[in-house]
């Protein structure tokens, strides 16, 4: 790798740039495809939100980039994914693992299943450091006590040695992220990391993970169906829907200025905790059957916007204002989130 | 202990508690080891009117929905007293026109269990109509048909199984079986945590729409606050066990007077683009129901808590009309 | 996709063919063979001109030839007759001591494992000590005590084949008694009865239909082998695994005596299995919903 590749990457404000990654799975009669024709560009440090309901894609998203779907779901990809000037798909399988090892993390959304049950948290805390990072037992059993401690849990030399029946979902959680962030990732995907805890909870990991990465400068993405969570913790959020992703945008353009239909919907169907009890407007219709989409727009079915040639023409994200892009074919017909 | 004032008793529990005795293992009954309990409702006073909607909140360990399943005879209370229409719950027979099963119904959380997976919409429907014998044998599938239109969905579901149906669909029709025997209360076990942001507003509609025609009362289980305030007349907010606090739906969350409400109501993201958390609201893990703190069951966690907290419960202060704070200082 | 919609409009041969689309090649190759198979047996007197229990003693010990396709053994008895005929005797009793112990095992299991408490732990440690026991072992004793006969075998097996039906039916409806839908029907109002037996049962029982189709196998050969050792059906009926039997001392000579049926037996077993599998396959995509 020329190191004039590798210093001109470094540099440059995007740390992950994804261009039209396609995944689809092959079944025996089916095709599927999970993702479609993505693009994106995650700038470093940020926090970039993706937002989507069951069936967007945005967990299969996270996978593919980190390559990490299983092979029986047969996955086929195409596009790239550019990181610190390589192409992430292209990369061997060891040295992909040693990228998920150390730069590339990731945190899952069920903490009692993320944490092997048989072994003690310290030492799965400190494993990636050994294998990867070349710590000795002593300085990774050291450095796991003090990733403990950051991320909040009391006693961590006691606590080093104990298994995962015997913390909490918060703790687990949290043993979770101190696992991610032992060997100072560069960039942190999080799926759902809240979805399974309580409220207040959610509120402590959502506070931790914040504060994790205002310390270490790490680029943070938060992939959530709770757009509260995403409108609360990102700079930056992605919808998703039908594996596309039809809408980026700083947050507070999302939520001023929508520009795609699916992302009008969403916010006139949630319920406000600030709003009474008003008549909330419902998407008509179900999320389609990734088997059997037709052309054109994914959302076309259920748009109250849309006309014939949403059903027809091939949908591309394009400027729908100063850094705003959206998938729709029609921007203009939007009138705006209902007060 | 919080009595609260509904508008006519339909629905009243006086003190109720369910605690569930936890297995010993060999080696602890030889060791003669305390035997432990889960107190998973402990103490639990409430009333709730004909027609009312009460939202029940909580976190985990909150026993919600211990307390919803004993409402419907899953589970028995250990201790107090359930009474519909003035008349104690034990009296009751199970089944008949006067039957609870008649009175009180379900609907449950995880639409891809709630469903026989073996039996056409129609088929379970029509079970339910028969084994009631709700309406003549003639008439089944006219009622089945106008039992699927209540709930939205078309007269062709009869005849589908429920592995071809979405979520929002199985909970339609989750709705329509406990629609099914008319009772007079559902009780609603988070019915939309489990589906998708954009077919919740169906079904919280479709909800709305029921509370303001079929006449049922309904206790609405759930964790998101939002949907609580879109929905419910009234809020209970349950902590360990016990009702910390109830009101009026906007009173409570504009003005709640209980710290562990407040602390709730905070820790909720807002649908706003402000970027927060500065600190978390709340320290500390939620308590198990094996090891509930003496005195007031919050004080680990409260931040306004003081000595007497620890020492003792406290009792249900009425800071306004119908609005009731366990707390020693509340406001 | 409305898969129940769209078939409860198409017409039974419609529904059969959408059903048959759906079957792997292991199932349909095994049908089609065990089909065949079953269709012999129906019809042997059809397919031969012999009796299966007439002896030729000229023509002793034939090898296989136009006139005789399996052969002659010790007897003269023609050996296609008697492995046709023989099939009626094997499948018949396996298809007993398979079923009869499944229908009545899966309704203890399902019920203890419904009802649990006490009844339960009764009945967990009658299955440990059935199951503690080696299975060929008790049934020989248990023939021995009673002897030889094919009647005898029925007794045999029903006394201690149900344990694993039982086990199996145990298992899922501790798991099925959870589900919600259960769970609903109490709320509704249903009986117990009603709910583990309606509800629960057709839910669950999958994998003991799969089961059955091993034990079947094992069945079949547990016979053959019982009467291999003279327990179970005497000469001279035509059972694959006596036929077996009497002729082992004439492999030598003649191979086709002890081959042919033995490959009748392996046929049967392969077909057996191949449908084993091809229904796990199939049953489990039931399962799986749409989400």
């Amino acid at each position: 790798m020329p190191a004039s590749v590798v210093e001109r990457a470094a540099s440059s404000p995007d740390i992950l740039k994804i261009i039209g990654l396609t995944t689809e799975f092959r079944g025996r009669q089916t095709r599927i495809r999970a993702n479609d024709d993505i693009h994106l560009s995650i700038r470093r440090g940020s926090t970039l939100g993706v937002v989507g309901e069951s069936g967007s894609g945005k967990s299969v998203l996270c996978r593919s980039i980190l390559r990490l779907l299983p092979p029986s779901a047969n996955a086929y990809f195409k596009g790239a994914v550019e990181y610190e000037g390589r192409d992430l798909l292209g990369l061997d399988e060891a040295e992909m693992r040693r990228l998920r090892g150390t730069e590339l993390r990731m945190i899952f959304q069920n903490p009692m299943t993320s944490l092997n049950p048989v072994w003690p948290i310290g030492d799965q805390i400190t494993e990636g450091l050994r294998v990867f990072g070349g710590l000795s037992s002593r300085r990774a059993h050291d450095r796991g006590i003090e990733m403990l401690g950051r991320v909040g849990i009391p006693s961590p030399e006691r606590r080093f040695d104990e298994y995962p029946f015997q913390w909490s979902g918060g703790m687990l959680q949290r043993a979770v992220i101190a696992m991610a962030m032992a060997g100072s990732p560069k960039l942190l995907f999080a799926d759902e990391p809240t979805t399974a805890l309580d409220v207040t909870i959610q509120d402590q990991i959502l506070a931790l993970l914040l504060e994790l990465q205002e310390r270490s400068g790490m680029t943070l993405v938060l992939v959530s169906h709770d757009l509260a969570v995403v409108a609360e913790t990102c700079d930056r959020i992605a919808v998703m829907y039908a594996g596309r992703i039809v809408e980026t945008a700083p947050t507070k353009s999302i939520f001023r200025s929508p520009r795609h239909p699916y992302t009008v919907g969403l916010l006139n169907s949630i319920p406000h905790l600030s709003k009474g009890a008003s008549r909330l407007v419902p998407i008509p219709g179900q999320p389609p059957d990734l088997a059997s989409l037709g052309p054109g727009c994914p959302f076309a079915p259920r748009c109250s916007y849309a006309s014939a040639d949403c059903s027809t023409s091939a949908i591309r994200l394009s400027e729908a204002g100063p850094d705003h892009l959206s998938a729709c074919l029609h921007p203009e017909r939007i009138e705006g989130v209902a007060a | 202990m919080i009595c609260a004032n509904g508008n006519g008793g339909l629905i009243e529990m006086e003190n109720v508690a369910v605690h569930f005795p936890v297995r010993r293992s060999v080696i602890d009954s030889l060791r003669r080891a305390p035997r432990q309990t889960v107190r998973a409702v402990d103490g639990v006073d409430l009333v709730i009117g004909e027609r009312e909607t009460l939202g029940l909140v909580g976190e985990s360990g909150s026993g919600k929905t211990t307390l919803a399943r004993t409402l419907v005879r899953i589970y028995e209370p250990t201790a107090g007293q359930i009474r519909l229409k003035g008349q104690a719950l034990a009296g009751y027979p199970r089944l008949g026109d006067n039957g609870l099963c008649r009175r009180i119904q379900m609907v449950f959380q995880d639409p891809y269990s709630s469903l026989n997976p073996r039996k056409t919409v129609g088929a379970a429907l029509g079970e339910v109509l028969r084994f009631h014998r709700i309406c003549a044998d003639a008439e089944v599938s006219a009622e089945i048909a106008r039992l699927l239109r209540e709930v939205g969905l078309p007269e062709s579901t009869a005849g589908r199984l429920p592995r071809s149906l979405s979520g929002g669909q199985r909970q339609r029709v989750g709705l329509a079986r406990a629609l099914a025997v008319r009772p007079a209360f559902i009780v609603l076990d988070e019915p939309v945590a489990a589906l998708d942001v954009s077919i919740q507003a169906q079904i919280l509609n479709l909800l709305k729409d029921l509370k303001e025609h079929a006449g049922v009362g309904m206790l609405l289980v759930a964790h998101e606050l939002s949907v609580v305030r879109h929905m419910c007349d009234r809020v209970a907010v349950m902590y360990l066990g016990r009702i910390v606090e109830i009101g009026g739906t906007e009173a409570i969350f504009e003005a709640p007077q209980h710290p562990y409400t407040q602390s709730l109501l905070k820790a909720v993201p807002r649908l706003v683009p402000e970027r927060r958390h500065r600190a978390a609201v709340l320290k500390g893990d939620i308590p198990s129901p094996l090891n509930i703190p003496s005195g007031c069951r919050f004080h680990p966690r409260c931040p306004k808590a003081q000595d007497i907290c620890r020492r003792s419960e406290p009792p249900a202060s009425v800071t306004a009309a119908g609005h009731l704070a366990a707390c020693h200082f509340p406001g | 996709m409305a898969i129940a919609e769209s078939t409860a409009r198409l017409s039974l041969p419609g529904r059969i063919g959408r059903e048959l689309s759906v079957w792997s090649l292991s199932l349909k190759v095994g049908t089609a063979i065990f089909l065949a198979i079953i269709l012999a047996g129906l019809f042997a007197p059809l397919l031969t001109p012999y009796d299966p229990y007439y002896q030729d003693y000229n023509s002793i010990l034939l090898p296989p030839s136009w006139a005789h396709p399996f052969g002659t053994d010790m007897n003269g008895r023609d050996i296609l007759a008697r492995v046709l005929f023989g099939t009626r005797i094997d499948m018949l009793v396996s298809f007993i001591i398979t079923f009869v112990p499944m229908t009545y095992g899966v309704f203890i299991g399902a019920a203890t494992g419904y009802l649990g408490g006490k009844l339960d732990t009764v009945l967990m440690r009658i299955l440990d000590i059935a199951i503690a026991f080696p299975f060929l072992v008790l049934i020989i004793v248990i023939i021995a005590i009673l002897g030889p006969g094919v009647h005898n075998i029925y007794i045999a097996v029903f006394l201690v084949g149900w344990t694993m039906y039982a086990r199996l039916a145990r298992a899922e409806m501790l798991v099925e008694r959870g589900k919600d839908y259960i769970l609903a029907a109490q709320v509704l109002g249903f009986g117990r009865g009603r709910i583990m037996f309606g509800h629960a049962l057709p839910n669950i029982i999958n994998s003991s239909i799969v089961f059955a189709m091993s034990d079947f196998v094992l069945n079949i050969l547990l016979l053959s082998g019982l009467s291999f050792l003279g327990l179970g059906v005497a000469p001279p009926e035509p059972e694959w695994g006596a036929m077996i039997a009497e002729s082992k001392d004439y492999m030598r000579q003649a191979w086709w005596v002890t081959t042919m049926p033995a490959l009748a037996i392996v046929l049967t077993g392969t077909a057996l299995s191949l449908i084993g599998d091809g229904l796990a396959q199939r049953l489990g995509q039931n399962r799986r919903s749409l989400m």
